[in-house]
């Protein structure tokens, strides 16, 4: 799918802001049309409907110490998500941070129940896995029953390739209208050592309105209690190869998943 | 955030390692009224940028309005009515009040010039954020209470743990803090008949105990919250509200 990011953006230009870590924020994101549309498909396959353009989706509860249910993106998520898989908005993203995006993409909805518990406060600067089956030039998306994107588990046929996360999106979207004291924000923090109820900064789940942040070992952030609405929202990675990771971090910075 | 919607702060030791801290990490969040003695103010730098997500490389600074800076003596008492004039007459308004100026100097107490010194550590670090809380109340915030709860107008006293713990041949120094603690409770008690909220933060040495960040972390979460009569001890182990 061609996607013309130009078309699809609604309000430019972002902010970004330095503090506590270099993070990007935007409001009314998308063009209204295509909010609309993204809004209705989530509280469609929320209510358990089937998407014609994404049959597979359906909320699960696999998120290992995440009190929140998912759906990851595969390599069958058509309009409106695979807005999110586009090469184009890939391709934003990498020049936004400046960071040599290798066309490896995960992310997918996540749903937080009202009352949801905090998260951690944690990077994203992780390693993590892709089956190498796609062409090189195109996007790749995680294929979870051929390599496990965590753990690079899988048949033993299929070639893996490790990647690290480099940049990390948060899109909110089909939330109710939200207002300070209701929780369900991303926090942002200075240190891993930070308290949860201390963020630095703070960014309410607005509807249409993103987070974006070079995933780096200081890009400390988390969910926050949800005390009065649920918190939807699509999460996106961009990755790097892992050795680019390395050569700017250092292998002991990269944090595996547990 | 618009520069109307952010509040004023008036903020004394603007130059030294805190203040210059605060101005870098929260100069986009308050309009700042800086203080500092000789060494000058670092412009708070500029925080967030516009970027076009279309266009990355063409990124423009958010205009950083709110931020002015004046020089004063706070151990010369006649010059401190000059800083609440040049606050009020800078921003029309104070929200919160940060008094981190101090002097830090430590010396034996039976040593030559003992007594002039002691005398000048009070006097900044007692008086100075006693004379400019009674000022700014008496030019500004007790003409109408009853808007002070509403915008959460409080006065942050900088500490130190040496007004809480003994620390050898720092007596001037932890004396004044010590003293500093305990108006800071008296002060809380009777302006918070005004509604103004009145608290302290004791960090432990920084940079080198804890970062400077923490203590700049704390100053705006006491300015956000909504304690009173309290003395946030920052140390290595943690936060301790006393």
């Amino acid at each position: 799918m061609r996607v013309d990011m130009a078309q699809l953006l609604d309000e430019r230009p972002w902010t970004l802001c330095n503090d506590p870590f270099p993070h990007v924020r935007a409001r009314n994101v998308f063009v209204p049309e295509l909010y609309v549309e993204l809004a209705a498909a989530f509280e469609a396959i929320l209510r358990g409907q089937v998407l014609p353009d994404w049959p597979a989706a359906s909320f699960t509860r696999g998120m290992p110490n995440y009190d929140a249910s998912g759906i990851a993106f595969d390599t069958h998520v058509g309009w409106p998500f695979n807005v999110f898989v586009s090469r184009a908005w890939h391709d934003m993203l990498a020049r936004l941070f400046a960071v040599d995006a290798n066309g490896c993409i995960h992310g997918g909805l996540h749903h937080h129940a009202v009352g949801s518990s905090n998260g951690w406060i944690h990077n994203d600067l992780n390693p993590v896995w892709f089956a190498d089956i796609d062409g090189s030039d195109e996007i790749v998306i995680a294929r979870q029953a051929l390599c496990s994107y965590c753990e690079g588990h899988g048949p033993p046929a299929v070639r893996r390739r490790e990647a690290v996360r480099a940049v990390a999106v948060i899109y909110y979207l089909n939330n109710p209208q939200w207002q300070p004291g209701d929780g369900g924000e991303t926090g942002l923090y200075r240190t891993v050592r930070d308290a949860i109820e201390h963020p630095v900064a703070v960014v309410p789940p607005l509807n249409n309105s993103l987070v974006a942040f070079e995933c780096t070992p200081g890009s400390y952030h988390t969910f926050r209690s949800n005390v009065r609405h649920p918190r939807n929202s699509v999460v996106i990675w961009l990755h790097v190869e892992k050795s680019a990771a390395i050569a700017r971090w250092g292998e002991s910075a990269l944090v595996r998943f547990s | 955030m618009s520069a109307a919607s952010q509040r004023v702060c008036l903020f004394t030791g603007a130059s030294g390692r805190l203040g210059t801290m605060f101005c870098r990490l929260y100069g986009h969040r308050y309009r700042l009224a800086a203080v500092h003695h000789t060494r000058r103010t670092v412009q708070s730098s500029q925080m967030c940028w516009s970027v076009d997500p279309l266009d990355p490389a063409m990124r423009k600074p958010i205009d950083v309005p709110g931020f002015a800076a004046f020089e004063a003596d706070l151990s010369d008492a006649r010059q401190v009515p000059r800083v609440v004039e040049f606050a009020l007459d800078t921003f029309g308004r104070v929200y919160v009040l940060v008094n981190a100026a101090a002097m830090a100097h430590c010396a034996p107490l039976f040593g030559p010039d003992a007594m002039p010194d002691v005398a000048r550590l009070f006097g900044v670090n007692v008086l100075a954020p006693l004379q400019l809380t009674v000022d700014l109340v008496n030019r500004c915030w007790g003409a109408r209470p009853q808007d002070n709860a509403a915008m959460n107008r409080n006065v942050i006293n900088v500490s130190s743990t040496s007004g809480a713990y003994v620390f050898a041949g720092q007596g001037g120094y932890s004396a004044s803090k010590a003293a500093l603690n305990m108006l800071t409770c008296h002060m809380a008690d009777e302006l918070g008949a005004l509604g103004i909220r009145v608290n302290a933060v004791a960090p432990d040495s920084f940079p080198q105990s804890v970062s400077t960040e923490s203590v700049c972390d704390a100053i705006v979460r006491v300015d956000q919250g909504s304690l009173s009569g309290k003395l946030l001890l920052l140390e290595p182990e943690g936060e301790t509200v006393v």
